[in-house]
């Protein structure tokens, strides 16, 4: 097997980039064609739920949205590992269980730590 | 073998140090959130010096299930990188103690997390478990740099440092998926096995993983053309972290070239190995040249490290890329590791001892120093001579036998461009000498006295810097002794 | 005989500079007169090896060699041992530097440091003379590097930074040239012989005059590889000595150090050039040397008329000293490119000769420096007549310089000039139109020293010199000892010449046919 078969196989990867650019930009222009084009100043606001917006796009956030935001990814992923855990603990035995609590173990320093930190406080 | 039945005592002294860590983490927030903590920071020696021992009784061959080894090269890194975690805990206890408007605790729990992130790396049999390693190595690092978080200069090393560190994590990634995708495994051993003949077939990719993997570890060790973060993180990161980033984070990132390369790029019978001895002798004489002559200009005692550390690195390049034998080049890069470890680290005691006392980082803050504290300005003298590689210090003996090693590989040239940019660098080391000798010191610099940690420190790194420069032989010996 | 004497010879000074640590800085005189017993011990230590030497024997003597570090594939060795060429310099650099101690008693600031880097350098100097290993060579070579820096830094005259720096550099650059030609002696012996028989001792001085003198080695050691060797050797010595064109670091060196550091400097650190050259340039690649004899010479006769000519037009009496130095190392070039026995006399016996009349010129020049406040020649003048006995000895240092029959100078140039005139045509072609340019560069020394003297010591006396005071008795010493040696050895060469003589010998000997 050369070079040759090995970059053969990105075949595939360049179809899906090609597909990947192609669907959107066409089925936008396929709608651009056949709608009818009637702009007007209120139509050309920016629509959020119904609301008129307000202020400017960039604003600074509060940084505790930062933090929270990590301990929800923290906690969100640890699910992740924890399900296949749980399902197949039968076959890990002890080794796999002192494993996983050894995880939730750290998990859990991490967020007394957070909790003493008064990250969980939103002042 | 899976990992049920593996030898998990071979990991004691990571599981020792990882719980020990923990434990000063807990302890630290359990005693409140603000305050100095210097007996955390005796802890922590405490800690890394019972792990030192620990690797040391439990030196000896064995692998865990592929993914993690414990022989003479990683006992022997593992020793040097913990000792200068210690030695940068002692030097942080005189910064801490100077600046109380930081964390105190969660510097000493980072630093004990960097560390096991580093003796994972240099104990790594697969690619796997060499990320994680270097990734606890990394992200601790940059929570470091930014650890004076109202300090503006602080602030932009650490967001440079993360940005950058993130894209070197990436391009070694990015190598490491090549050679997942050559061989189907991550087992550095078992991709050595078959590289060889991988290469016949692919010798673009294999070189292409080379390349990026070359990359990304030399953001680690600061070489050029990836050194362009290490003067504004050094400048930036409080001095003691500085230190860590010039010693610990190097020493491991070489560890972790070693291993890679030795093991797995060299092939069967050193087959691939011309395919970047080249590579490496170029960025070897490229770092040399650009850190001693970036060195030349600088006015500040930390970037003149940041680029003097350059080229360190480079010097330490020259082995790798002049290979005669493989366990004779490991020897000479642990020996001056060694070296350079308790160099630096004395040299990073005293400048951090004089930036705090005058709250200024540039030369003059040295100036005079003799006049202020006689036994200082020698040692740190002492250290600059040896980072020069002038005689009768241990530098100078490492460095000659770089050059020699380099001679039995037949690159003359290289240990040519070595010697004489080491001669360049004697203008900027002997330039902090004359600050500290033949300069008056500034009027309102009164005498300076050192703290207990300093002084243990300096005399340590002074005595260690001597003694191997006049009987070299008490080291170099036990180095030769192990068996690669 | 005392045993492992040249160890004790070199460790002594270093010894004396750890006594004088542990004095507090305080204490002046006893920092002095330990500095001064020191070098003194050191000077009789060299006198009992004049002695005790054999002058019959042109092997290496006091002989002593020890594993120091072992490498795995190379071993570096303490080997130390001397012969004809060694001894003159070692007897040289001690009671140079024992008078320069003299010499340096106005220091008063920083004493005790300045003694310790004195006493370091006389260590390096003595190390550099002994070693028959190159990196041990080396080691010394370099570790000479560090006190001359701080005492030209510290101790210095006006520029002092700028002429520090500036020996730092081209001496660190001669010593990356010099090591990178020893690595390379290395790794061709290396590859010539494999591992068993260097396995020993890579770098032995000895071991690799055999390795290269060996017909049967040609095939790796081919005459490109040698001539590299040797003009990488000739260059990093040649900055040391200094050589046309490296020379431009002396005269800002010389000019800015203290007295004492001058007279070292010129008498002693130049030779260290010289005495490579011959030891391991000559000694080891003696084909090499030979071959390039014409290019040594060329360069030896521009040193003599450059310098010459260039001291001709200085204003400043120390840096006419310093170029006057330039121009008598050019006598020493032209002794070894001549490759005759008395060419190489008259090369070693310049290094001496010039190491004591030098010694005392810069010890003259700063004489009349600490009491004028002057070193401008005009500005100086009828100084014979307030300071009858500095004077004197001036005008003796400047004869001596010139070639006086009857003083040490004489007996160098004159051995150096038979040399060239009796020059191998096929070694060195040209060689009587060399000496004859040569010596109108000694017709040139005669008249700008000359001129110097009848601007300095005669004429007419400044009114704000008249009240100035001779000589003190300490510093007779340095004056006489200084002197006395060059008479001594001018009228009676046989004291350094039969020591010298077998290892001339046995040095030309290695060019063979």
């Amino acid at each position: 097997m050369g070079l040759g078969v090995y970059f053969d196989n990105y075949i595939f990867v360049l179809l899906f980039m090609f597909l990947g650019v192609a669907l959107p930009v066409g089925a936008l222009t396929f709608g651009r064609l056949v709608r009818p084009n009637n702009p007007y100043p209120t139509k050309l606001t920016t629509y959020e739920s119904g609301i008129e917006p307000t202020g400017d796009a960039q604003v600074r956030y509060h940084v505790a949205y930062y933090i929270v935001a990590l301990e929800f990814v923290i906690f969100d992923v640890e699910t992740v590992f924890l399900y296949p855990w749980a399902v197949a603990l039968g076959e890990l035995g002890w080794v796999g269980l002192n494993a996983g609590l050894i995880f939730i173990a750290i998990l859990g320093l991490g967020l007394a730590y957070s909790w003493k930190k008064k990250v969980l406080e939103w002042n | 073998m899976s990992a049920y039945n593996a030898n998990w005592s071979l990991m004691t002294p990571e599981i020792v140090l990882g719980i020990l860590a923990l434990v000063i983490f807990t302890i630290d927030f359990m005693t409140g959130v603000k305050g100095k903590k210097p007996f955390l920071g005796r802890m922590s020696i405490i800690a890394l010096l019972v792990t030192a021992v620990l690797v040391y009784i439990n030196r000896g061959a064995g692998t865990i299930a592929d993914i993690f080894i414990v022989d003479h090269f990683s006992t022997m890194f593992k020793i040097i990188l913990l000792v200068g975690v210690a030695i940068v805990i002692a030097i942080s206890m005189h910064y801490l103690d100077k600046n109380d408007d930081v964390y105190q605790g969660e510097f000493y729990s980072l630093m004990l997390f960097a560390a096991l992130g580093a003796m994972l790396m240099v104990s790594s049999a697969d690619l796997i478990t060499l990320y994680i390693g270097l990734e606890l190595l990394s992200i601790s690092s940059y929570c470091l740099a930014g650890f004076k978080k109202h300090n503006r200069k602080s602030t932009e090393g650490a967001i440079k440092y993360v940005v950058l560190g993130g894209t070197a994590s990436a391009f070694i990634l990015y190598g490491m998926s090549f050679l997942y995708g050559l061989t189907g495994t991550t087992s550095i051993i078992d991709i050595s096995q078959v590289i060889s003949s991988l290469y016949v077939d692919y010798p673009f990719i294999v070189v292409m993983s080379i390349l990026f993997m070359l990359a990304g570890f030399g953001f680690k060790i600061s070489i050029v053309p990836f050194h362009m973060w290490a003067p504004d993180v050094y400048e930036g990161s409080p001095t003691p972290v500085t230190a860590f980033l010039s010693v610990v984070s190097k020493i491991a990132g070489f560890a972790i070239v070693l291993r890679v390369f030795f093991t797995t790029f060299l092939g069967s019978e050193g087959v691939l190995y011309d395919e970047w001895t080249w590579i490496i002798a170029i960025i070897a004489t490229v770092t040399m040249i650009v850190g001693n002559l970036i060195a030349l200009t600088q006015k500040n005692i930390k970037r003149l490290m940041a680029y003097s550390g350059v080229a360190q690195a480079g010097y330490l390049l020259v082995p790798i890329a002049a290979i005669f034998i493989p366990s004779y080049s490991i020897g000479v890069i642990i020996f001056y590791s060694i070296v350079y470890v308790f160099m630096t680290l004395g040299a990073f005691a005293i400048i951090t001892l004089v930036t705090e006392d005058s709250g200024r980082d540039d030369f003059s803050s040295f100036s005079g120093l003799y006049k202020r504290s006689p036994y200082m300005a020698i040692a740190m003298s002492v250290f600059l001579l040896g980072l020069a590689g002038l005689p009768l210090t241990a530098g100078f003996v490492g460095k000659a036998w770089i050059f020699i090693s380099a001679a039995q590989a037949g690159m003359l040239w290289l240990a040519g461009v070595m010697f004489v940019t080491s001669v360049i660098s004697f203008y900027y080391y002997f330039g902090v000498i004359k600050q500290m000798f033949m300069n008056e010191p500034n009027p309102n610099d009164v005498e300076l006295k050192a703290p207990l940690s300093i002084s243990v420190v300096v005399t340590i790194a002074l005595a260690v810097t001597i003694i191997l420069g006049v009987l070299p032989g008490l080291m170099i010996d036990w180095i030769a002794y192990i068996q690669w | 005989m005392i045993p492992n004497l040249l160890s004790w010879l070199i460790f002594l000074p270093l010894a004396g500079a750890l006594l004088i640590l542990t004095v507090p800085k305080e204490n002046k005189n006893v920092i002095r007169s330990i500095a001064i017993g020191t070098s003194g011990v050191t000077l009789i230590v060299s006198l009992i090896l004049w002695g005790a030497f054999d002058r019959a024997f042109s092997g290496l003597q006091f002989y002593q060699a020890a594993p120091w570090i072992d490498l795995g594939l190379v071993r570096l060795n303490y080997e130390i041992g001397i012969d004809g060429l060694s001894l003159p310099l070692i007897i040289l650099t001690t009671i140079v530097t024992t008078l320069s101690l003299f010499a340096s008693l106005n220091i008063s600031e920083r004493v005790k440091e300045f003694y310790i880097w004195t006493l370091v350098l006389l260590t390096g100097m003595l190390g550099v003379f002994v070693a028959q290993d190159l990196f041990l060579f080396f080691l010394f070579f370099e570790l000479t590097l560090i006190p001359m820096f701080f005492i030209i830094g510290i101790w210095g005259g006006k520029e002092k930074t700028y002429a520090a720096f500036k020996f730092l550099v081209y001496t660190g650059l001669g010593s990356a040239i010099m090591f990178l030609s020893f690595l390379g002696m290395y790794y061709y012996a290396f590859q010539a012989t494999g591992l068993q028989m260097l396995g020993g001792s890579g770098f032995s001085i000895p071991i690799l005059t055999q390795i290269f003198a060996e017909p049967a080695f040609a095939e790796v050691l081919t005459t490109g590889v040698r001539g590299a060797l040797f003009l990488g050797l000739f260059v990093a010595f040649a900055i040391k000595l200094p050589v046309f064109p490296f020379h431009t670091w002396l005269p800002n060196a010389h000019v800015e150090a203290p007295t004492a550091a001058s007279m070292i400097l010129a008498g002693v650190l130049l030779k260290m050039g010289g005495y490579g050259l011959i030891r391991i340039g000559v000694g080891i690649l003696p084909d090499q040397a030979s071959r390039f004899a014409l290019l040594i010479a060329i360069l030896g006769v521009i040193n003599i008329i450059y310098g010459a000519l260039l001291a001709l037009v200085q204003t400043d009496l120390k840096r006419l000293v310093a170029f006057s130095s330039i121009s008598h190392m050019g006598i020493v070039l032209l002794g070894i490119a001549s490759f005759t026995a008395s060419g190489m006399q008259g090369a070693i016996f310049q290094l001496v000769s010039h190491g004591f009349i030098s010694a005392l010129l810069f010890f003259m020049v700063g004489a009349i420096y600490e009491r004028t406040k002057t070193r401008t020649i005009s500005e100086l003048g009828g100084l014979s007549k307030s300071v009858p006995v500095l004077a004197g000895f001036t005008l003796a240092a400047a004869m001596a310089s010139v070639g006086l029959p009857g003083l040490s100078g004489f007996v160098s140039e004159l051995l150096a000039f038979i040399g060239i005139f009796g020059a191998d045509a096929s070694i060195l072609p040209a060689a009587k139109t060399l000496g004859v340019i040569a010596g109108i560069g000694i017709i040139l020394t005669a008249a700008y020293l000359l001129w110097a003297m009848q601007r300095t010591t005669f004429g007419q006396l400044d009114d704000k010199y008249k009240e100035l005071s001779d000589a003190r008795p300490l510093e007779y010493v340095p004056m006489i000892g200084l002197l006395g040696f060059s008479i001594l050895i001018g009228v009676y060469p046989n004291i350094l010449s039969d020591v010298i003589n077998i290892t001339v010998i046995d040095i030309l000997s290695r060019i063979g046919g």
